[in-house]
């Protein structure tokens, strides 16, 4: 079942002429892992902001369950490229917001479901302290439990390995690609570079091309069967990013 | 050539550039006054259908705002309340004029001094801070984040802050009067040949204390409440992401919201004076 469509979606920065990319068609099913990778500025990201409903498309239909993804927001998970725990809250607070401002549940069942999804990232007891005193492997998969405590049928991950060596993201993706199949989660992520994964679908966005899309085998390694496209980045993000 | 001079020689400039920023100030003011009206209607909605994580982000902005600040509003309070209990004894004669001292007395501090002061720290501790906390969450992303989850930026932000910044701020400057009156007690036993029991001195401010100077201490403390939580709030969100716009929101707000209050402060005294 088609949990997440992009049809002929195109997209351009505010103030921007040029589209990031053009013609994005995309399904994403329920089980089922999805990487999308480019380059810097490529637009990876910015089809997950699509996805949740914090950009709109220049022209096309985004679709979540068929509907537009603002209406179904508690359907989603969504972790940004720096998890963007909430500074003011501590670990556990963060994790069992969703929870409380959208179903305010009694505390026993909030309590619950914390459990449950800290034993899903196969954690312990959450330190009592805000997000900038714990490590930032810790604030990625908090915001990780987070998304899921809503029992989203949708996961959009940002880069989702970034704070972690080779051998940790090995294992991450493939918890993820486990937790999707297992609880028939449809999840988009954004990663610069594809993990080796069993039958894996990976997307490469190429700049305003539309994105080249395979299917890989397991056993390959990776370099061999990604030939991704780097889209050239705007002037206006490198001297933003390298002033 | 001086800029007076320049001014004079070229009127069409100069009141182009008043227009201007009359035209900024009052887009200014209509924008704060909407933030306050949506924010009083989303209120509206009522105890039961605000989350119950909302109401702990407006004991959080209490504690903050009124209680954290109890300690330091004190020490203005006693030096204030001394300060004004001698000018007024001077004024009044030391042996003791209760009718002008208690008139003084209620009339600078209660409808003057209390309130005003107490908005000044309130601005300076509270409003900075949430303008600056904003200002980083935005910058952090962590606003697109509370977007993507489903909880509504404007109701977990913004109104709970608005909430608590009024109520802490009038309880603030209850507490404020009440301790400024006690120190002016107790420096009045100091300078006076005639020591007044403090059940005399309490019903000599009790006796000039009308329902008017209730209806001004609230209009001087809820009011200034919602300008300095929405100007706050507002400087905070409408940031850039950059991290050098964190603390120019602070400061943007801390001065707009010094301007508001005194404004507001100015058009009440005004109003009582015409009455």
């Amino acid at each position: 079942m088609t949990v997440l469509a992009f049809q002929s979606v195109s997209w351009a920065p505010p103030g921007r002429e040029q589209p990031v990319f053009t013609g994005l068609d995309l399904e994403v099913a329920a089980g089922e892992l999805v990487i999308v990778t480019s380059g810097l500025g490529g637009g990876k990201s910015s089809a997950l902001r699509l996805a949740v409903g914090l950009e709109q498309p220049n022209s096309g239909l985004v679709t979540v369950c068929g509907s537009p993804p603002a209406s179904v927001r508690d359907r989603i998970g969504y972790v940004g490229s720096e998890g963007a725990l909430l500074s003011n809250l501590s670990l556990y607070d963060n994790l069992v917001l969703p929870l409380r401002w959208l179903r305010d549940p009694p505390a026993v069942e909030v309590a619950r479901k914390a459990r449950e999804v800290l034993d899903a990232f196969a954690l312990d007891e959450l330190p009592a302290v805000a997000p900038a005193y714990a490590p930032t492997n810790l604030r990625r998969l908090v915001a990780l439990a987070r998304a899921m405590i809503l029992d989203p049928a949708l996961l959009l991950l940002d880069d989702p390995t970034a704070e972690f060596d080779r051998d940790s993201a090995d294992e991450l993706w493939r918890h993820l690609a486990g937790l999707a199949r297992h609880r028939g989660i449809a999840v988009l992520a954004a990663a610069t570079d594809a993990p080796d994964l069993a039958h894996l679908r990976v997307v490469a966005l190429s700049g305003t091309s539309v994105p080249a899309t395979r299917r890989f085998a397991p056993g390959q390694r990776h370099s061999e069967r990604l030939p991704v496209q780097r889209g050239t980045p705007h002037p206006d993000l490198i001297a933003r990013t390298y002033p | 050539m001086s800029f007076c001079q320049h001014l004079l020689d070229s009127p069409s400039m100069f009141i182009a550039a008043t227009g201007r920023a009359t035209i900024s100030a009052g887009s200014y003011v209509l924008a704060i006054a909407t933030l306050i009206g949506y924010a009083l209607g989303r209120l509206r909605r009522g105890r039961r259908v605000v989350p119950r994580v909302a109401r702990e982000v407006v004991k959080r902005q209490i504690l903050f705002t009124g209680v954290e600040a109890l300690p330091f509003a004190s020490l203005i309070a006693l030096l204030t309340g001394a300060v004004v209990a001698l000018q007024a004894s001077l004024l009044s004669g030391t042996t003791g004029n209760g009718e002008l001292l208690g008139r003084l007395l209620v009339t600078v501090l209660v409808q003057g001094l209390g309130p005003l002061i107490v908005g000044f720290i309130v601005i300076g501790r509270s409003g900075a801070a949430i303008a600056a906390e904003l200002a980083s969450m935005r910058v952090h992303r962590e606003l697109d984040s509370l977007e993507a989850m489903g909880v509504d930026p404007f109701d977990y932000l913004v109104v709970p802050r608005m909430a608590g910044v009024v109520m802490a701020l009038v309880g603030l400057s209850t507490a404020f009067i009440a301790m400024s009156l006690l120190a002016g007690w107790i420096i009045l036993q100091a300078v006076s040949s005639v020591p007044q029991p403090l059940g005399e001195y309490v019903a000599m401010i009790t006796v000039h204390l009308t329902a008017i100077d209730v209806v001004v201490l609230l209009a001087k403390t809820v009011v200034p409440g919602l300008l300095i939580a929405a100007i706050a709030c507002h400087e905070g969100l409408a940031a850039a992401t950059s991290a050098t716009d964190v603390p120019r929101a602070a400061t943007r707000s801390v001065v707009r919201s010094l301007s508001a209050v005194f404004v507001w402060h100015a058009i009440v005294t005004i109003l009582v004076f015409l009455r």
